[in-house]
């Protein structure tokens, strides 16, 4: 991985306790974020794709910061994001921002569109004038492409690919260098999807943004990503550009996820890989390589060895973290 | 194959909020085979739940009503019987599974008590010979130790498994139609493989009819063998899957189509359809594709376009086609 990185994730783990009884004691913990290692460089789009309750929105938040990790580091542009003061994170956070799955949640139904969006300039830049203020907003408007009177009409008002513009907008107000886009198109109809896409990726060219992009949808994901970073039980599996990836995939959750991925052209046959059960529970993870419990692949000592944090290069950039590959 | 199912002319109408009446769906016609599946493919709101609803008659007397068409199973008219003979189809001939499988189990009774209650309605058969089908359904739909599962509570089992649970329940009476309203939209994946496998293969052994109704283009074209595709209220293309992969006629299917980003190729800018769904209380005179469409007539903002055959089993709604449909 290069050492450029715009943003550089060292063993970042992330527990949930759980807490039982009268005293609520703790019992145990839910690893939703487990020694995970990645790097963004500028410029770059990377893709997480996994299923739910993975933790893809866990290492999103928290690389952010919203959820305070238990411990690795998060190193933007060098510096450690993690035991940052509240003060200095939350300047950090200027160039940081985030874009929501849920647009019909994530807008606060009783502001103006323009005060949603200017509430990122009123904190950090409270000198800012009022004539100042919504030039920007308007600025922030036309670039995501919804017209300029939209500024004094509420969310309800707008459409879901709209208000995820809205959403959008308010992320970019600050000039972020970075963008952590949680599922932002998954609530949308495909027709109105493939603009949202389309303006993701405009946005990037114009704006020189970098993306962390979250998804349980591999052709979108695929779409938009330069590298792609497949999570299962809170870790990666396999890590690779978006081509080594799609035509070269070595895990085994990765092929079965492929293949159950529905096609939509009927002259292409199917061959799926049905995996057998359910994903086991984060709470109580299946020792040795998590997968062991679905893969069809599965050799003897695979419920032995640790793969935690154990990438394996097989070719350039692409990692693999399974045995078969040792 | 003669005809299972036969929807004509349905039209379902709404109450607004300001006494107004809005119809969801409109002129609504298709058919199903026996041991066939369908699909029906539609952004939200495009009346594909409704159509369904309508079928089953389970509209709610006091939000709207069924004004106008036939639905015809096995030739006899579902709309002209009784609420009491109607509750003799429903969940025997004709069962449904929802698309939330959190919130159509009741939480509070086991599943054994759920599956035993359309099973003894039904079947008319004692509590012991209930109890027996029902584990064998369970076990039927692949769910380990049925036994045990069906002294437990929804809330103790995954959302895969609940599917499961519920497409044990559609098809505890063999039903010659089973409609499945996205039945795997909250699933994941790898999940989402399985149960569509599931309902393959039950279907291939119980000899049922599916219509399989879905927004995700993948999924019905790996399922279905006949597509309908919705817009606003209408049907507006009518082919077998085939048909409208490779040769889609309305600008809807085809702008649907291509904005789908694909797997195996790379597209640089995914395309586009401008604008959005109208509501169902404000539809644009005309064709209600036309405010998106690209290739707009003048005729288009005046008439609303009629089915026309396109060829072999392929209807479509489309100004753009009278010509050829009257020619051929």
């Amino acid at each position: 991985m290069s050492d450029k990185g715009l943003l550089e994730v060292q063993d970042l783990c992330t527990y949930f306790p759980i807490n039982k009884g009268v005293l609520r004691q703790k019992v145990g913990e839910v690893k939703a974020v487990d020694h995970i290692n990645i790097s963004i460089d500028q410029g770059e789009t990377l893709g997480i794709v996994g299923e739910s309750g993975c933790g893809k929105s866990t290492l999103g938040r928290s690389i952010l910061g919203l959820i305070k990790p238990t411990g690795g580091h998060v190193l933007f542009k060098g510096e450690d994001v993690t035991n940052m003061d509240f003060k200095k994170l939350r300047s950090m956070r200027q160039q940081m921002q985030i874009v929501f799955q849920d647009p019909f949640a994530s807008l606060n139904p009783r502001m103006l569109v323009e005060d949603i969006i200017a509430e990122p300039l009123r904190i950090h830049e409270s000198s800012l004038s009022r004539n100042k203020l919504q030039s920007r907003v308007e600025q922030m408007l036309e670039l995501v492409g919804i017209e300029s009177d939209a500024a004094n009409r509420y969310p309800h008002e707008f459409s879901g690919g709209q208000r995820q513009r809205i959403s959008i907008a308010r992320a970019l107000i600050m000039n972020p260098e970075f963008i952590f886009l949680d599922e932002p198109v998954s609530a949308l109809d495909v027709s109105v999807r493939s603009q949202v896409l389309n303006l993701i990726r405009n946005l990037q060219k114009d704006l020189g943004l970098t993306y962390l992009f979250i998804s349980h949808d591999l052709s979108v994901v695929r779409h938009i990503s330069d590298r792609v970073g497949v999570m299962y039980l809170g870790t990666i599996v396999e890590l690779a550009s978006k081509n080594q990836l799609f035509n070269n995939p070595l895990h085994p959750y990765t092929k079965a996820l492929m293949s159950a991925i529905p096609i939509a052209n009927p002259n292409i046959p199917i061959n799926r890989i049905i995996l057998e059960g359910d994903i086991p529970s984060p709470a109580n993870p299946p020792s040795g390589c998590r997968f062991h419990t679905r893969c069809p692949n599965v050799r003897k000592d695979c419920d032995k060895t640790d793969m935690l944090n154990r990438m394996i290069e097989v070719e350039r950039d692409h990692y693999v973290s399974c045995l078969l590959y040792k | 194959m003669s005809k299972l199912l036969e929807v004509k002319n349905l039209q379902t109408c709404f109450y607004s909020k300001d006494k107004r009446i809005v119809s969801a769906i409109n002129d609504v016609n298709f058919s199903i085979k026996k041991g066939e599946t369908l699909g029906i493919v539609g952004e939200s709101g495009c009346g594909k739940s409704v159509t369904a609803l309508s079928i089953l008659q389970l509209i709610q007397p006091h939000s709207g009503m069924i004004t106008q068409g036939e639905i015809l199973l096995n030739g006899q008219d579902l709309l002209k019987l009784n609420e009491k003979k109607m509750q003799q189809i429903r969940g025997n001939q004709i069962s449904m599974i929802f698309q939330e499988p959190m919130t159509s189990l009741n939480p509070s009774f086991t599943i054994g008590y759920q599956l035993i209650s359309p099973i003894r309605l039904h079947r008319r058969c004692s509590r012991k010979d209930a109890y027996d089908y029902a584990v064998s359904m369970l076990h039927m739909v692949g769910i380990a130790s049925p036994e045990q599962r069906m002294k437990e509570y929804p809330h103790q089992l995954s959302g895969g498994m609940r599917q499961r649970v519920m497409i044990a329940m559609a098809l505890s009476c063999e039903p010659e139609l089973l409609i499945a309203d996205e039945p795997t939209t909250a699933l994941d994946v790898t999940i989402q493989a399985q149960i569509l496998e599931l309902m393959k293969q039950l279907q291939r052994k119980l000899q049922m009819s599916i219509i399989l109704i879905t927004h995700d283009m993948g999924v019905v074209m790996g399922m279905c063998d006949n597509i309908a595709i919705m817009y606003a209220g209408n049907v507006i293309e009518f082919a077998d899957k085939y048909q409208i992969f490779n040769y889609p006629k309305h600008p809807y299917t085809k702008g649907l189509l291509s904005s789908i980003p694909s797997l195996d190729r790379d597209v640089d800018v995914l395309n586009t359809i401008p604008g959005i769904v109208p509501s169902i209380s404000n539809m644009p005179s005309g064709c209600k594709f036309g405010p998106r469409c690209q290739h707009t007539l003048p005729i288009c903002k005046q008439l609303q376009p009629k089915s026309i055959q396109v060829g072999n089993d392929h209807s479509v709604s489309c100004w753009l086609y009278e010509q050829e449909g009257g020619e051929s």
